[in-house]
C-alpha cells in the first residue's frame, strides 16, 4: 500500500494540474479574505459595525463558500487517482500483478486524499497569512486566535472533505466511470438544497444536509453580533450527530465498494460479454458479398442540415439517456418545487402562485444547474470519441469540422430546452396544484426561451471553446467554473462594466403591470455582446480542431491557418465588428448611466460632505405651506416633466438669509426665487444649492419659489425610473428640499417645530394637475376637482380641502377600481385587471381600522382612503400619502389560504391607522420617532386584527411579531436601541418589540385604559398645532398614567433591552379537597441587555401560567409576582390538569419558549 | 486508380524518425505491407488516412492531394487502425447507423438498409443489438470492416487487422477483404508473411521508416530461388557460427536446429538447397542481405 500512496501521491506533486489547482485556491481565498476585511478599499468611517472575519463564527461562513469550488475538485483529484487505471486501461494490466485488493484502493484512496489535504491546508495557511496583512479594517480582525480555524477545518472542511472525498471515490470505483463522481456531488448539491425546503423540522434539515451547514446555521440560530463575533461554535448534539451520521455514511458506501470490488478487467456482475452463437459458426462457409447499394445524395444544403439534426440528436441521447441526468433532473425539479412551494405556501407570507412569481424563484437555481450541466456534457461531448477511444475512425470520416462542432452545440441546446421545459410544467403544476388557473403561457416562453436560454446558450458555446482547448474533461469544468464565479467576484475588485463581465446581467425585474419595461433594451444588448464574443470563440473553436493523433496548442493554432478560409475570415471579421459596436454602446450607455457605479455615488457624496459640511450648522429654514404642481407624465418614453410654484414662510423667530436647496438627483431641476438673490454655492452632482437673499425673510413673511423638473432620458441601464409604461409612481423626495439634508439630528430648540416626515413642512394644502397618456388614470393627493382630455392626453386636476404633510405620492396607470361606501367615506381600490384577489380583505382592513380609530380616537379628516397599486419594482412596501394609500403589488397576489397572517388586510389596516399615528399625531424628528408612528400602529393593527379575526388569530400574529423581533435582533450587526430611541431601520424593534410591549401594556391595564392614554396623547398633539412630540414625551404620559405595580413595565419596555428566561424545572399534580394542586418550580431570569452588555435584573415581575387539560383547553389562567429566580408556584383546579405553561400569552420577550411547557 | 507516395518524412517530438524519406506506388488490388514493430507502418497508414501531419512529402490519390485536400480524401477512405475502441454500451447497429451518418448517408431508409446488408457481410446480424464494447476481439475487427464498407470506399487502409484473430476468425477476415479489394485499393499492414502470401497482389517491405522492397509476393520468392539453404545442427555449434546469413531456425523435436541460411552458392557440404518462402524473402531484405 505504501508503494502505492508514495507513487501516486509523487504522481499529483509532479502534475501541473495540481499546482494550477493550488495556486487557484489559495491565491482565491488569500484575495477573497483580504477583499472583504477592506485591504482594497478605503475604510468607510460610517460603517461602525464590528464584524471580525477571523471569528468561528464567520470562518466557517467563509469556508463554506470556499468549499463549494472544493466540491469540483474532488472528484478531479480524488476520483481521477483511480480512475485514470480505468481510463488508460492500465488496470487489466496491473491488477495481475501480485497486489491486494486491499492495498490499491486504500493506497489510490489515501494519497488522492492527501493531495486534496495539501490543498486545504494550504488554503488554511493562506487566510492566516491573510490575517497577517497590515491595512485591513480593524473592525474586521479581532484578536481571537486560532480557535475559529481549528473549529472551521476540524468541525467542517476536513470531515466534509473526507465524506465527500469517500462517497466519490467509491461511487467511481463501483461504476468506473468518473463523471459519476461528478454526478454525486451535484447530487449532494441538490439534496443539501431540497432539504431545508421539503422539511419543517430544524433537527431533521440539521441531520440531513451532508455538509452540516443546516446544523451549523442551527447551533447558531439566535447568535447575535457579539456571539458571532466571540463565540466559539458549541458543539451541539445535532452538528455532532450529523458528523456521525454522514461518516458512517461515507463508510458503509466505501464498504460496500471494496466488498463489490474485484481486481477484474470488468466490473462484476456487468460482463456483457457476447457469446458466439452457433448460427454464427455454422455461417462460417457463407458466401460473402460486398456492398451492392448505391447511395444517391440529394441537395447539399439540406443534406448537411439532414446530417446536423440527426448527428445533434445522437449526441442528445448521449446526454439523456444516462442515469445520472434523469437523477439530476428529478432532484433539480423536486428542488424547484419545494422552493417555489416554499413561497407560495409560507406560512408567515404566503404569495398567490403568479407567473413571474413562479419564474423568479427557481430561476437562478434550476438555470444554475442547467449551466452546470452545459459545463459537464459540453466536456464529455467533446472529449467522447477520445475516451472511447473512437476517434481515429470518426476523425478519418468525411464529416466536416463545422458540422461535428454544430451537432454538439445543438445537442447542448436542445437539452437546456428540455430543461428548461421542465421548468415550465413544474411551474403550471405548482399553479394548478394551487388552483390557480391564469397561465400565462406568453410570460413563460418569452422568460425561458428567450431570456434565460440566451445566456445559457452563450455558456454552451463557451463550454465547447474551454474543453476543446483544454481536452481534459475535469480541468475545462474547472475553468468553467472559475470563469463564473470569477464573473461574479470582479466587481469586488472595481471591475464593474458588463464589457468585462462575461455574460453577465442583473437579474431582471417584472412587474405584472408593465412587463420587463426599459431593461431589456439593455439586457438585450449585452448579451448580444457575449453572444457575438462566443460565436467569434466558435469559430476558433471549429478551425483549432485536431483530428487524428493529438497535437499540441501550438501545433493546433499553425494548423488552423490552414482552415482560416474566405468565409470564416469574413465572418470573424462580422463578428468582431459586432462586438466592438455593441461593446462601444455599452460603454457609452454605462458612463451616461454614472448612477450605475455604486462607488462613485459614494465617493461623490463624501466630496460633497467635505465642501458643503459647513451649511449643516444653517438651521433655520422656511416651510413650505402651499404647493402647485403641474405633472406631465409620458409613460412611454419613460420620462416626466413637472413645473411647480412653493409658497415659503419664515415660520422661525429670527429672519432668514440663506436657502439651503436639494432637488431630485436624477433629475434636472431649475428653480427661481422670487426675491433677488444670489447663487452661492453648488453642487451640480448632488443636486445641491446655497442661495443668498438679499433683503432675510423676515420672521412670518412668505417667499414664492417656482421651479422646473425634467425627468432625464433614461440610459440604456437605467432601471430606476419613476415613469415606467403603466404604473408610474413619483414621490415627493425629487421635488425640491430644503434644509442640509444629510442632518440627521435636529436642535433641540427646534425639535419639537420639526416633524419627522419633512422637516420642511407643516400640514400643507397641495393642488396638483397631473396629465398622463389616453387610458391612464392618475392619482394626486386630495380630492379629484376637474377631469379633462386635451391633445389626446387625459389630465387629471386634485386638490387637498384639508392640510396634509409633505409626504406625496403621483401615479398613473391603467387601474381596475372597485368602490366601496363606508359611513360616508369613499373605500376606493384601483388595482391591475389580474389582481382582484385580495380587495375584499383591503377593504376589510380599511373598515376595520376605520371604525377601530374612529371609536377610540378621532374622525377621519379626508372624504375617501384610496388603495392604489404600484409595481413590485418600486419595492414590497405600502405607504400613505395624504389620502392615497400606494400598495405594492406584492400585496396584492398575497395569498392569505395559506399564511398564518392574513397579510393584505394587516397591512392596509396598519396603513390607515397611520391617519391617526403618523398624520393626525407626528412625531418629531429625534431618536425614537418611529415609537410613536410605527409600534402604537402596529400594536392598534393587532388589536384590530383581533376584533375581527379572534384571539387565536390574533396570538398568531403575535407570534409573528415575537419572530420578527428576535430574528431581526440576531441579524442586526450594532447593538440593540431601546424603542425610546428606535431607528427607522430597526423594523425588528419599532414593529416587533413595538406591538410585543404596548399589548403587554394593554393585557395588563386594559385596552380601554391604554387607548385612552393615546387618545389624550394624541389629542395633545394633533398635528394641526405644529407641535411635536418626542418618545420620551409618549412614555412620560405612559409613565403618568399606569397604574403603580406595572410601572417596572415602562422602563423595561421602552428604555431598557430586556429579555426573559423562564422554564418549568418540575412540575406535580395532587388531588386536594376541591379538586387538584398543581406545584410548579419556575426558574425566572431577567436580563438587560442595554449598550451590548448583559445584566441581570431584580425581579418583581408578573408572570402568567396557564393549566390546560389533555383537549388544550385553557382550566385556569393564573397571574402571579415572581421574586425570585427558583420560585415554587402552587395553582388550584377543579380537574385535572395535563399541561402546565408559562406566559401563554407571550406577554414576556423570551428567546426560548420550548422550556415553557410542561406536559404531565 | 493509384496512391502515389513521395519523399515521406516524419521524425516525433521524441526524436524517432518513423518515416524516413518514404517513396510507394499502389494500384489496385490488395497491398501488403511487410515490417518489424516499430517499421513504421502504422505511422505510413496515419499518415495516409489523413490522421497525422508529415514533415516533408507528397501523397496522391486519384489525383486527391491527400495531405492538402484532406476531406476530398476521407470521401473515399475506409480505414481500420490497429487498435480502437467503441463508445460504451451502444449496438453495432445503432454505432454503424452514427458511422453512416457521419459518411454522409442522410436517409434513415437508405441507412438502415446499407446496415442490414454490412452486417450480414461481416456476419454480425445475430448479435447486431449487442453492444460493440462486449464483443471479442474477432468481432470487433469485423465490426472495424463493417465500418468501413459504409461508404463504399476506393481506399481502404487496414492496420494489422488480424493481429489476435483464430484461424477460423482470420479466414472469414480475409475472405471479406480480398472481396472489397477487387475492385479498389487496399493497404494491409502485418509482420505475418502469411496474410501477405495469400492475399497480396503487391507487396513492400518496410524498415525504418524506408521501403526496402517493393514486388509481387511471387516475384519476391522467386528471386530468391537457388539461394536458401538448409542444414541441421546442434545448438552448441549454431551458437558458434556466424549468424549473419542466418534467414530462420526452427527447434527439431531432437532438439537439434534446423536452420536456414541465404547464400549465393552452396556453403558447405552440410547444407542442402531448400525451396524459397515469403518469409525467406522478407528476412532478406529486412537484413539487407542481398
Ligand atoms: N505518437 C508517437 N510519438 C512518438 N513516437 C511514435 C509515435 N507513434 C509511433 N512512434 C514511433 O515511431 C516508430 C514507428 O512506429 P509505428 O507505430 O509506425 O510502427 P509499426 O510499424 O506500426 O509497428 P507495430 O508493428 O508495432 O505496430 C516507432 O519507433 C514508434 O515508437
Ligand atoms: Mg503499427
Amino acid at each position: 500500500m505504501k508503494t502505492i500512496f508514495n507513487y501516486e501521491l509523487t504522481n499529483w506533486l509532479k502534475d501541473w494540474k495540481f499546482y494550477l489547482y493550488l495556486l487557484f485556491f489559495t491565491g482565491g481565498a488569500f484575495l477573497l479574505f483580504a477583499g472583504t476585511a477592506g485591504f482594497f478599499d478605503p475604510v468607510n468611517p460610517n460603517v461602525k459595525t464590528v464584524s471580525y472575519l477571523n471569528s468561528p463564527f464567520q470562518l466557517v461562513k467563509i469556508w463554506s463558500f470556499i468549499f463549494k469550488g472544493i466540491l469540483f475538485l474532488i472528484p478531479a483529484i480524488v476520483g481521477v487517482t483511480i480512475f485514470k487505471d480505468f481510463r488508460h486501461k492500465a488496470h487489466s494490466l496491473l491488477f495481475t500483478f501480485p497486489i491486494k485488493k486491499r492495498d490499491y484502493l486504500a493506497g489510490k484512496f489515501l494519497s488522492g486524499l492527501s493531495a486534496l489535504g495539501i490543498i486545504i491546508i494550504s488554503i488554511a495557511v493562506s487566510i492566516i497569512a491573510a490575517e497577517q496583512l497590515p491595512g485591513l479594517h480593524p473592525d474586521k480582525i479581532g484578536d481571537i486566535g486560532i480557535t475559529g480555524h481549528l473549529q472551521a477545518l476540524f468541525l467542517f472542511v476536513i470531515p466534509n472533505a473526507f465524506i465527500l472525498s469517500l462517497i466519490t471515490f467509491s461511487v467511481i470505483t463501483y461504476f468506473r466511470n468518473l463523471y459519476a463522481g461528478l454526478g454525486v456531488i451535484i447530487i449532494l448539491f441538490l439534496v443539501g438544497n431540497i432539504i431545508p425546503n421539503a422539511f419543517d423540522n430544524p433537527y431533521v434539515i440539521s441531520l440531513l444536509d451532508p455538509l452540516g451547514e443546516n446544523a451549523f446555521s442551527f447551533a447558531t440560530d439566535n447568535w447575535n453580533q457579539f456571539d458571532k463575533n466571540l463565540k466559539a461554535i458549541p458543539l451541539t448534539t445535532t452538528i455532532i450527530a450529523n458528523r456521525i451520521l454522514w461518516l458512517t455514511m461515507a463508510f458503509i458506501t466505501g464498504l460496500f465498494t471494496y466488498k463489490k470490488f474485484k481486481l477484474h478487467e470488468h466490473r462484476s456482475g456487468t460482463s456483457k460479454s457476447v457469446k458466439i452463437s452457433k448460427k454464427e459458426a455454422n455461417n462460417n462457409k457463407k458466401k460473402v458479398k460486398t456492398v451492392s447499394m448505391q447511395i444517391v445524395k440529394g441537395p447539399k444544403l439540406e443534406q448537411s442540415l439532414t446530417t446536423l439534426w440527426t448527428l445533434s440528436m445522437y449526441n442528445l441521447k448521449y446526454i439523456v439517456k444516462s442515469w445520472m441526468f434523469y437523477i439530476v433532473v428529478a432532484l433539480g425539479i423536486l428542488a424547484v418545487f419545494f422552493a417555489i412551494n416554499q413561497v407560495t405556501n409560507n406560512q408567515a407570507v404566503a404569495i398567490m402562485p403568479v407567473t413571474n412569481v413562479i419564474l423568479s424563484i427557481p430561476a437562478f437555481f434550476f438555470t444554475t444547474i442547467i449551466t452546470l450541466l452545459t459545463f459537464m456534457y459540453g466536456g464529455m461531448l467533446v472529449n467522447r470519441d477520445k475516451t472511447s477511444q473512437m476517434n481515429f475512425l470518426v476523425d478519418s470520416t468525411s464529416i466536416s469540422n463545422t458540422k461535428l462542432y454544430l451537432s454538439k452545440v445543438l445537442a447542448i441546446a436542445k437539452m437546456q430546452l428540455i430543461l428548461l421545459s421542465l421548468l415550465l410544467i413544474v411551474g403550471v403544476a405548482v399553479q394548478i396544484q394551487n388552483g390557480y388557473t391564469n397561465f400565462e403561457l406568453g410570460q413563460y416562453f418569452f422568460n425561458l426561451f428567450v431570456i434565460q436560454f440566451i445566456s445559457l446558450f452563450i455558456w454552451a458555446l463557451t463550454s465547447l471553446f474551454v474543453h476543446s482547448i483544454f481536452r481534459n474533461t475535469y480541468l475545462g469544468i474547472f475553468f468553467l467554473v472559475a470563469l463564473w464565479f470569477g464573473t461574479s467576484a470582479l466587481p469586488e475588485i472595481g471591475i464593474e462594466s458588463r464589457v468585462a463581465l462575461f455574460n453577465f446581467y442583473e437579474p431582471l425585474s417584472y412587474s405584472d403591470l408593465y412587463g420587463y419595461g426599459t431593461q431589456l433594451k439593455g439586457f438585450f444588448l449585452g448579451k448580444a455582446y457575449w453572444l457575438s464574443f462566443t460565436l467569434l470563440l466558435s469559430i476558433a473553436t471549429i478551425i483549432t480542431v485536431s483530428r487524428g493523433t493529438s497535437l499540441n496548442f501550438i501545433q493546433r493554432i499553425k494548423s488552423s491557418k490552414g482552415r482560416l478560409t474566405m468565409v470564416t475570415k469574413m465572418m470573424s471579421l462580422a463578428f468582431i465588428s459586432f462586438i466592438a459596436l455593441t461593446g462601444f454602446s455599452i460603454l457609452r450607455g454605462e458612463n451616461k448611466n454614472d448612477s450605475f457605479s455604486s462607488k462613485q455615488r459614494a465617493s461623490a457624496f463624501r466630496a460633497f460632505e467635505k465642501e458643503f459640511s459647513k451649511y449643516a450648522t444653517i438651521t433655520k429654514q422656511p416651510k413650505i405651506t402651499d404647493m402647485d404642481l403641474s405633472i406631465e407624465l409620458y409613460p412611454k418614453k419613460n420620462t416626466f416633466e413637472i413645473s411647480g410654484k412653493y409658497t415659503l414662510v419664515n415660520k422661525t423667530t429670527q429672519p432668514i438669509d440663506t436657502l439651503l436647496i436639494k432637488t431630485g438627483f436624477d433629475e434636472e431641476t431649475s428653480f427661481t426665487i422670487k426675491a433677488k438673490n444670489k447663487l452661492v454655492d453648488s453642487d451640480n452632482y448632488v443636486k445641491f444649492s446655497v442661495v443668498a437673499l438679499d433683503k432675510p425673510l423676515r420672521p412670518k413673511d412668505s417667499l414664492t419659489f417656482e421651479f422646473d423638473i425634467k425627468s432625464q432620458d433614461p440610459s440604456i441601464f437605467d432601471t430606476t425610473q419613476e415613469a415606467v409604461a403603466n404604473g408610474s409612481y413619483i414621490k415627493n423626495e425629487i421635488l425640491p428640499r430644503f434644509g442640509y439634508f444629510l442632518n440627521t439630528k435636529t436642535n433641540e430648540e427646534d425639535v419639537h417645530t420639526t416633524n419627522y416626515y419633512a422637516k420642511d413642512a407643516d400640514l400643507m394644502n397641495v393642488s396638483t394637475v397631473i396629465g398622463t397618456t389616453k387610458g391612464q388614470k392618475a392619482f394626486a393627493p386630495g380630492n379629484l376637482v376637474k377631469q379633462w382630455n386635451n391633445n389626446n392626453r387625459d389630465y387629471y386636476e386634485y386638490a387637498t380641502d384639508t392640510p396634509v404633510k409633505n409626504s406625496l405620492g403621483f401615479l398613473s396607470a391603467t387601474y381596475k377600481t372597485h368602490n366601496h361606501n363606508h359611513k360616508g367615506v369613499d373605500f376606493e381600490v384601483n388595482t391591475h385587471e389580474n389582481h382582484e384577489y385580495r380587495i375584499p380583505e383591503m377593504v376589510e382592513g380599511l373598515k376595520a381600522s376605520f371604525d377601530y380609530n374612529t371609536k377610540y380616537f378621532s374622525p377621519y379628516l379626508f372624504k375617501n382612503a384610496n388603495i392604489i397599486e404600484f409595481p413590485k419594482t418600486f419595492g414590497t412596501y405600502a405607504s400613505v400619502n395624504a389620502n392615497l394609500i400606494p400598495t405594492s403589488e406584492v400585496r396584492f397576489i398575497a395569498n392569505t389560504d395559506e399564511s398564518d397572517v392574513d397579510i393584505s388586510f394587516y397591512s392596509i389596516a396598519h396603513e390607515l391607522t397611520h391617519h391617526w399615528w403618523g398624520y393626525q399625531i407626528m412625531p418629531a424628528n429625534a431618536p425614537g420617532a418611529v415609537m410613536i408612528s410605527e409600534s402604537v400602529t402596529e400594536y392598534l393593527t393587532l388589536n384590530i386584527y383581533k376584533n375581527v379575526f379572534g384571539e387565536e388569530k390574533a396570538h398568531q400574529f403575535l407570534k409573528m411579531q415575537r419572530n420578527r423581533y428576535l430574528k431581526g435582533r440576531n441579524r442586526d450587526t450594532e447593538s440593540e436601541t431601546t424603542l425610546s430611541k428606535v431607528a427607522y431601520e430597526n423594523q425588528y424593534i419599532s414593529y416587533g418589540k413595538g406591538a410585543i410591549v404596548f399589548n403587554t401594556l394593554r393585557h395588563h391595564i386594559g385596552e380601554e385604559k391604554l387607548n385612552s392614554i393615546l387618545g389624550s396623547f394624541l389629542e395633545e398633539f394633533s398635528s394641526d398645532k405644529g407641535i411635536y412630540p418626542t418618545s420620551n414625551q409618549l412614555i412620560e404620559k405612559l409613565r403618568q398614567n399606569v397604574p403603580t405595580q406595572y410601572q417596572y413595565l415602562i422602563e423595561d419596555s421602552f428604555e431598557d433591552v430586556v429579555l426573559y428566561e423562564t422554564s418549568i424545572e418540575n412540575a406535580d399534580t395532587s388531588t386536594n379537597a376541591n379538586g387538584f394542586s398543581t406545584f410548579i418550580d419556575i426558574s425566572t431570569s431577567k436580563k438587560s441587555y442595554l449598550d451590548g452588555t448583559e445584566e441581570d435584573k431584580n425581579l418583581n415581575d408578573f408572570i402568567e401560567i396557564g393549566l390546560y387539560n389533555e383537549n388544550d383547553e385553557l382550566l385556569k389562567l393564573v397571574k402571579t409576582t415572581i421574586n425570585n429566580t427558583q420560585q415554587k408556584v402552587i395553582i388550584d383546579s377543579a380537574t385535572k390538569p395535563s399541561k402546565v405553561v408559562i406566559d401563554p400569552n407571550l406577554l414576556l420577550i423570551e428567546k426560548d419558549i420550548e422550556n415553557n411547557t410542561f406536559i404531565f | 486508380m493509384s496512391l502515389k507516395i513521395s519523399n515521406l518524412n516524419k521524425t516525433y517530438s521524441n526524436g524517432v524518425k518513423a518515416l524516413n524519406g518514404l517513396n510507394l506506388e499502389i494500384g489496385t488490388g490488395m497491398f501488403g505491407l511487410l515490417g518489424p514493430n516499430g517499421a513504421g507502418k502504422s505511422s505510413l497508414m496515419r499518415t495516409i488516412a489523413t490522421l497525422q501531419d508529415v514533415d516533408e512529402g507528397s501523397i496522391e490519390f486519384n489525383g486527391i492531394d491527400v495531405l492538402d485536400n484532406q476531406m476530398a480524401l476521407r470521401e473515399v477512405l475506409g480505414y481500420l487502425p490497429q487498435s480502437f475502441g467503441v463508445y460504451p454500451k451502444v449496438s453495432a447497429e445503432n454505432l454503424l447507423n452514427y458511422f453512416a451518418v457521419l459518411k454522409g448517408i442522410t436517409s434513415k431508409k437508405e441507412r438502415n438498409i446499407l446496415i442490414d446488408e454490412v452486417l450480414e457481410i461481416v456476419n454480425l446480424t445475430d448479435v447486431r443489438k449487442k453492444a460493440v464494447s462486449g464483443y471479442s476481439g474477432g468481432m470487433k475487427q469485423r465490426f472495424g470492416i463493417a465500418q468501413i464498407l459504409l461508404n463504399n470506399p476506393q481506399l481502404i487502409i487496414v492496420d494489422e487487422p488480424t493481429a489476435g484473430l483464430d484461424p477460423a476468425e482470420r479466414n472469414r477476415f480475409l475472405n471479406v477483404l480480398r472481396e472489397v479489394g477487387a475492385k479498389n485499393t487496399v493497404i494491409f499492414s502485418t509482420h505475418i508473411v502469411e496474410d501477405v502470401k495469400e492475399l497480396c497482389t503487391d507487396m513492400a517491405i518496410l524498415n525504418k521508416g524506408t521501403i526496402l522492397k517493393q514486388c509481387k509476393p511471387t516475384d519476391a520468392v522467386a528471386e530468391l530461388e537457388g539461394k536458401v539453404w538448409a542444414t541441421t545442427m546442434t545448438t552448441d555449434m549454431f551458437n558458434s557460427m556466424d549468424k549473419e546469413y542466418v534467414l530462420s531456425k526452427n527447434y527439431n523435436p531432437d532438439n537439434t536446429l534446423k536452420v536456414r541460411i541465404y547464400a549465393d552458392s552452396k556453403p558447405s557440404e552440410h547444407y542442402s538447397q531448400d525451396v524459397a518462402n515469403l518469409e525467406d524473402a522478407y528476412f532478406v531484405h529486412i537484413n539487407q542481405l542481398s
